[in-house]
C-alpha cells in the first residue's frame, strides 16, 4: 500500500506518567529443531521493546524475521526463553490459568488471518458473547449481554448491527471478519492490542478502512497498539514508532517518519528502497542481493553481515547494540559507533549496483 | 531404516498386546467355566497337562498375578496351549498347526485376489466416472452391506443345492489320501472354489469403493492433469500417475482393514465347514472348548500381524518416502 | 476460467456448495445433506426399520415363538414368510428381531463413537508422548482382528445378552474412529481460530467442546454410522455361530436356527434369504448415509457421478482432472464438448 505523501503526521499523544503499558527487555526464543540434538532455532534474540498508552508502534520485518513470534511472546501463548516482561512495571509472567486470564483481559491480540481466527461453526454473536463473558462476568446475559454485543459492533463499525449478529464468518467479506476479530479483542477492553499483520491478508481496497478503525480506537480508547507488518510504508501512514527487525533482531527504531524518510541502518534502507517505484524501475534490479541467514546458525556478529554491503571484520566478529543517532533513534550497526575500526557506510544502492555491474566487493 | 526400526517395534507391541489380551481375557470374565469344565474331565487329564490349563486360564488362585503372567509366557514360548477339551487329549497347538495351512490357502489367496481384482476395477470405475461404470457401484455397496456368512448361505444355495456344481462342504474328498498328486490337489482346488469365490464377492466391493474414491480425489491433483496436459497417453495419466498415488493409502487401508476382513472371511469357514482355523474356532465355541478358542485367538491374530508386516513391505516399496523416514 | 461460461442448474449448484462446505454446519449444510438422494434413501429405510423396532411385537401376526403344526411351510396367505422346522412364523421372528438388531446396532455405535472421540480427540489435543501412547493403542486395536476376539470374549461370558455384547463390541470396535478424529483434531489444533480462543483466555476444555468439536460433527457421524454397521455386523454374525442366547430373537438368530436345521439342503429359501436381506437393506441403508456424508465432508466425490446421465444426455465424455463446463448459447442448446478446468484453488 503506498502512503498518501500528503498525510501530515499525527501529533503524538502525551503519555500521562512516562511508565510504558507494556515493557519487554531481552527477549529471546529459541526453538528447539526436530531431530537435530542441541540445535535451535533463535527466532528472537535479545529485543527490546516498549508500547506506551494511546501509541501505536510498528514492528517492521520480512517473513521469518521472528515479528509473529514477538506477538505471541507478548501474549504469552508460548513461553519465552529469556528476557522479562512488565507490565505497567510490574513483572507480568503468568504461570497459571487464572494469572493467564487477568493477562489477556489488558493484553489482547488480533490474528494475521481474519478467515482462520474465526471459528466457522460459531455466529459472531456466540463468539463475541464468549469473550464478554469471559472478560465482563458471567453472570451478562439477556438484554445487558445483547447490548454489550452492539456497542462492540457499534465500536468496529459494523452496523447496523442487527445485519451482522447472526451471521457466520463465512458470510462476511474479510474486512468484515477483521472487524469482529477486533471487536472479540475489544470486548475485554484492554491497555494493549496486538495485531499481528492485521491486513495482510486483506483485499488493499479495504486494508486503509481498518488501519483508519485502529488509529480511531487508539484515539478514543487510549489504547497501545503494537503493529506487526512487512510493509513498511503502512507502518509510516499509522504507526507513532517503528522498530525494524532482521533475522530475530531489533536493527533499528526511532519515530516512524524518520526511520522511514532517512533509514539509517542499511537493512532499513534497503528494505525502503526495495518497495517498487515505477518512476524508477531500475533502481529494483539493484535491489537486495542474498537472502535471509539461517536462523539455527545465525552468523556472528551482526546478523546483517553476509548481505552488507560495507561490512568489514567487525561487524563479522561483534554484534552492534542499539546506537543513539538522534533523539529517540536507535540503530544497531557499527557505522555509527566511534570506535576506529568501523565500517564506512555509503548507499545501499549503489554499493549493490556497483557489486552487481562490476562484480567487484567496494 | 528409522521406518523399519519404527514398524518392528509397533509389531512387538501389538504381539504383546494380543498376548496379554488373551491372558486377561479368562481372568476377568465374571464366573468360572473352566473349573466347572475340569471338574467334569476330573481324572482324565494328567496331571502335567491340569498344570498347563490352570497357568493357561489363571486357575491357581494362591500365585500372584505377575507369577501367573511369567509362567503364562513361559507356556508359550515353549508352544505349549493346552489340551483341546474337544479333541481330548490332542494339544491345542497341533490342532491349529494342521488347521492354519487349510486358512492361509483359502483366506490368503482369495483376499489377495478380492484386493488385486477390486483396487482394478476401483480404478476402472474412477477413471471412467460419469459413464456407466457408475452403475457398478450400487452393486457393490449391496455386497458390502451383505453380511459374508449369508452370502455363503446364498452361495450353497444355489450352486451346491439347486445346481449341485460344487460340495456345499469340506475342504477336499475325503476318499482322497493328502498327498501332493494332481487328483489331490485339483480335489483341494474344486472345494475351495465356492469359499472363496463368496469371500472375494463379499470383500471386494470395499476395495472397489476404496479405490474409486480414492482415484477421484488424486485425479484432481495437478499432477495428473499436468501429465494430461503434456499429451500423454490416457493409459499412461491412468496407471502411471492417478492410480500409482491412489494406490499408497489403499495398501495401507489393507493393512489396517485386514484385522476386519479375516474376522469375516473366517465366518465362511464355519459355512462351509471348510476345515481352517475359523472353523477350529467354531467348533470350539459351540463345545465351549476354552483352550482352543484361546489358541485360535492368538494364532489369528499373529497371522494378521504377519500379512501386516508384508503389507508393509509392500508399502515401503511403493512409497519413497516411507523408505527415507518414518 | 472464462468469463462467459455459465453453469447449468444441476452444475452450479454443487460448485456452490463447494466454497460453504467446510464452514457451515447448519443452514446450507443441513439442507444440502437432505437434498442428497443417496442420505435421502438410507435415512428413509432406517426410519423404517427404527418403526419397526418400535411397534414390532405389536404388529407382529404371530408370537414368535408359538409352535403349530404347520412345518417347514413356503409362504402362504396365513404365513407370509412361511414356517419354520418347529412351525414357528418367520414373519412374526423378523418383526420382533428387528428391535434387539438395533437396540445393540445402536448401543455398540454409541459407546464406540463416545470411546473413539475421547481417546481420537485427546491424543489429538495433547500430542507429545500422550499422543503417541494413545494412537499406538488405537493401532494395536485395529490391527487385532476384532470378529475373532469378540466371538472369544462373548464365548467365555456366562450369559452374553444383547446388551453385554453390544458393549463388548463397542469396547473393541472404537479404533477405527479414535484414528480418524485424531487426525482431524491435529489438523484442527494448528487453525488460528484455536489460537484465538486460547489468547482470549478459553479454557482447555472449552477449547476442545466448543471450538475443535464442533467441526468435527460429519467425521463423528461418519463415524457412528460405520460403527453402527459394523456393530449389527458382528452382533448378527454372533447369533448365527450360536454365541448369545438364541432365545434372544434377531435377524441372526433366525439364520442360525436355518443353518442348524438343514435350510439350505431342505431348500427352504424363506427361512433364511428374508432374514439376510432386511441385514443387507439395513446396512444398505447406513452404507448409504455414510456415503452421504462422505459426500459432503469430500467434494470431490459429490460431483463426480452426480450429473452422470446429464452428461451422457449431453454427450460429454467427463475426463478426469477436468470439470466439464456446459455453455449455454442464446439459442438454449448446450454447446457441447466445451470443457474448462476448475481446481480447488479457483472455486475458493
Amino acid at each position: 500500500m503506498r502512503t498518501p505523501a500528503t498525510d501530515a503526521p499525527r501529533p503524538v499523544p502525551a503519555a500521562d506518567d512516562g511508565t510504558p503499558v507494556l515493557q519487554v527487555t531481552g527477549l529471546t526464543k529459541h526453538f528447539p529443531v526436530r531431530g537435530r540434538r542441541g540445535a535451535v532455532v533463535h527466532a528472537v534474540d535479545g529485543v527490546d521493546l516498549t508500547l506506551h498508552r494511546g501509541e501505536v508502534l510498528a514492528l517492521v520485518g520480512e517473513s521469518g524475521s521472528g515479528k509473529s513470534t514477538i506477538a505471541r511472546l507478548l501474549a504469552q501463548l508460548m513461553p519465552r526463553t529469556a528476557g522479562t516482561l512488565e507490565l505497567h512495571g510490574t513483572d507480568a509472567t503468568v504461570r497459571r490459568r487464572r494469572g493467564f486470564r487477568a493477562y489477556v483481559r489488558r493484553v489482547q491480540m488480533i490474528f494475521q488471518d481474519p478467515f482462520g481466527s474465526l471459528n466457522p461453526v460459531h455466529t459472531v454473536r456466540y463468539t463475541l458473547s464468549r469473550s464478554v463473558r469471559i472478560h465482563q462476568g458471567r453472570g451478562l446475559r439477556g438484554a445487558e449481554l445483547d447490548a454489550a454485543l452492539r456497542t462492540l459492533l457499534d465500536r468496529v463499525r459494523l452496523s447496523p448491527t442487527e445485519r451482522y449478529i447472526d451471521k457466520f464468518p463465512h458470510e462476511l467479506s474479510g474486512g468484515q471478519r477483521q472487524r469482529v476479530a477486533i471487536a472479540r479483542a475489544l470486548a475485554a477492553d484492554p491497555e494493549v492490542l496486538l495485531a499481528d499483520e492485521p491486513i495482510s491478508m486483506l483485499d488493499v481496497s479495504i486494508r486503509l478502512g481498518i488501519l483508519n478503525l485502529l488509529q480511531d480506537l487508539r484515539d478514543r480508547l487510549d489504547i497501545a497498539i503494537l503493529y506487526i507488518t512487512h510493509d513498511i510504508a503502512s507502518a509510516r501512514y499509522f504507526a507513532d514508532r517503528t522498530a525494524v527487525m532482521y533475522a530475530g533482531r531489533v536493527v533499528e527504531t526511532g519515530d516512524s517518519e524518520s526511520v522511514t524518510q532517512d533509514p539509517k541502518h542499511p537493512y532499513t534502507q534497503l528494505l525502503i528502497r526495495s518497495a517498487p517505484d515505477p518512476d524508477d524501475l531500475e533502481a529494483r534490479a539493484r535491489g537486495a542481493r542474498g537472502e535471509a541467514p539461517s536462523l539455527v546458525d545465525p552468523p556472528a556478529g551482526c546478523r546483517f553481515n553476509p548481505r552488507c554491503p560495507f561490512a568489514t571484520d567487525l561487524c563479522r566478529t561483534e554484534t552492534p547494540e542499539l546506537i543513539d543517532v538522534a533523539d529517540g533513534r536507535g540503530v544497531a550497526c557499527w557505522g555509527y559507533s566511534d570506535r576506529a575500526d568501523r565500517p564506512r557506510l555509503g548507499d545501499v544502492l549503489d554499493a549493490y549496483g556497483r557489486r552487481a555491474d562490476e562484480g567487484g566487493t567496494p | 531404516m528409522r521406518f523399519a526400526v519404527r514398524r518392528t517395534i509397533f509389531y512387538l507391541i501389538t504381539a504383546w498386546a494380543a498376548v496379554t489380551i488373551n491372558f486377561l481375557i479368562p481372568r476377568l470374565m465374571p464366573g468360572d467355566p473352566v473349573t466347572a469344565l475340569m471338574g467334569r474331565m476330573q481324572g482324565r487329564i494328567d496331571s502335567n497337562a491340569e498344570e498347563s490349563i490352570r497357568v493357561l486360564f489363571g486357575l491357581d488362585t494362591d500365585a500372584s498375578v505377575w507369577q501367573q503372567y511369567v509362567d503364562y509366557w513361559g507356556l508359550l514360548l515353549r508352544g505349549d496351549l493346552g489340551l483341546s477339551f474337544t479333541f481330548f487329549p490332542t494339544p491345542v497347538s497341533e490342532i491349529v498347526q494342521q488347521a492354519l495351512p487349510w486358512t492361509i490357502g483359502l483366506v490368503g489367496v482369495a483376499t489377495i485376489i478380492s484386493f488385486t481384482l477390486g483396487t482394478g476395477i476401483g480404478v476402472a470405475i474412477g477413471w471412467r466416472r460419469g459413464t456407466w461404470a457408475d452403475a457398478l457401484l450400487p452393486i457393490t455397496t449391496f455386497f458390502s452391506a451383505v453380511p459374508y456368512f449369508w452370502l455363503g448361505l446364498i452361495a450353497i444355495t444355489v450352486f451346491s443345492v439347486t445346481l449341485g456344481w460344487f460340495p456345499s462342504s469340506g475342504s477336499y474328498d475325503r476318499g482322497l489320501v493328502p498327498t501332493w498328486s494332481w487328483e489331490f490337489v485339483g480335489s483341494v482346488i474344486y472345494y475351495g472354489f465356492l469359499p472363496a469365490l463368496t469371500v472375494v464377492l463379499s470383500s471386494i466391493a470395499g476395495w472397489i469403493l476404496g479405490m474409486r474414491n480414492m482415484l477421484v480425489t488424486v485425479s484432481s491433483e495437478d499432477y495428473v492433469t499436468v501429465a494430461h496436459a503434456k499429451g500423454l497417453p490416457e493409459r499412461r495419466v491412468m496407471v502411471g500417475y492417478a492410480a500409482r498415488n491412489a494406490i499408497l493409502p489403499q495398501v495401507s487401508n489393507f493393512a489396517l482393514s485386514l484385522g476386519f476382513v479375516v474376522g469375516g472371511t473366517l465366518i465362511m469357514e464355519m459355512v462351509f465347514s471348510y476345515q481352517g482355523i475359523g472353523y477350529t474356532l467354531f467348533q470350539a465355541v459351540n463345545t465351549q472348548d476354552y483352550p482352543l478358542m484361546q489358541g485360535c485367538f492368538l494364532v489369528i491374530t499373529l497371522a494378521v500381524l504377519g500379512a501386516n508386516i508384508i503389507a508393509d513391505f509392500v508399502y515401503a516399496a511403493l512409497d519413497p518416502r516411507a523408505r527415507q523416514e518414518g | 476460467m472464462a468469463q462467459d461460461t455459465t453453469f447449468t442448474e444441476e452444475q452450479a449448484a454443487p460448485e456452490r456448495a463447494v466454497e460453504h462446505d467446510v464452514d457451515d454446519p447448519r443452514r446450507a449444510k443441513r439442507f444440502l445433506f437432505l437434498r442428497n438422494g443417496k442420505a435421502l434413501t438410507g435415512l428413509g429405510i432406517l426410519l423404517f426399520f427404527g418403526i419397526l423396532a418400535v411397534v414390532g411385537p405389536w404388529i407382529a401376526p404371530y408370537d414368535p415363538n408359538q409352535v403349530s403344526a404347520d412345518l417347514l411351510q413356503p409362504p402362504s396367505w396365513s404365513h407370509w414368510l412361511g414356517t419354520d422346522h418347529t412351525g414357528r412364523d418367520i414373519l412374526s421372528q423378523i418383526v420382533v428381531g428387528t428391535r434387539g438388531v438395533l437396540v445393540v446396532g445402536l448401543i455398540a455405535g454409541v459407546s464406540a463413537t463416545v470411546l473413539g472421540v475421547i481417546v481420537g480427540v485427546t491424543a489429538g489435543f495433547i500430542g507429545g508422548m500422550g499422543d503417541e501412547t494413545l494412537s499406538a493403542l488405537s493401532n494395536v486395536f485395529l490391527v487385532i482382528p476384532q470378529l475373532p476376539l469378540i466371538i472369544i470374549i462373548a464365548g467365555q461370558l456366562p450369559t452374553a445378552g444383547g446388551v453385554t455384547v453390544a458393549l463388548v463390541i463397542g469396547i473393541t470396535g472404537w479404533a477405527w474412529g479414535a484414528r480418524v478424529m485424531r487426525a482431524q483434531t491435529l489438523s484442527l489444533r494448528k487453525r488460528d481460530f484455536v489460537e484465538a480462543a486460547r489468547a482470549n483466555g478459553e479454557r482447555t476444555w472449552r477449547l476442545v467442546l466448543a471450538e475443535v468439536l464442533p467441526n468435527l460433527t460429519a467425521i463423528i457421524a461418519a463415524g457412528f454410522v460405520g460403527t453402527v454397521t459394523f456393530a449389527v455386523m458382528s452382533q448378527v454374525t454372533l447369533a448365527f455361530i450360536g454365541i448369545t442366547p438364541v432365545s434372544d430373537w434377531n435377524w441372526g438368530t433366525i439364520l442360525f436356527w436355518a443353518q442348524n436345521n438343514l435350510a439350505l439342503q431342505r431348500g427352504a429359501w424363506w427361512w433364511f434369504v428374508p432374514a439376510g436381506l432386511c441385514i443387507a437393506l439395513l446396512g444398505m441403508a447406513l452404507t448409504l448415509v455414510n456415503f452421504g456424508i462422505d459426500e459432503f465432508v469430500n467434494p470431490r466425490l459429490r460431483s463426480t457421478g452426480m450429473n452422470a446421465r446429464l452428461l451422457r444426455r449431453r454427450r460429454i465424455r467427463p475426463r478426469i482432472g477436468f470439470t466439464p463446463v456446459l455453455r449455454t448459447p442464446p439459442d438454449g442448446r448446450p454447446d457441447v464438448g466445451t470443457t474448462a478446468r476448475t481446481t480447488r484453488k479457483e472455486r475458493s
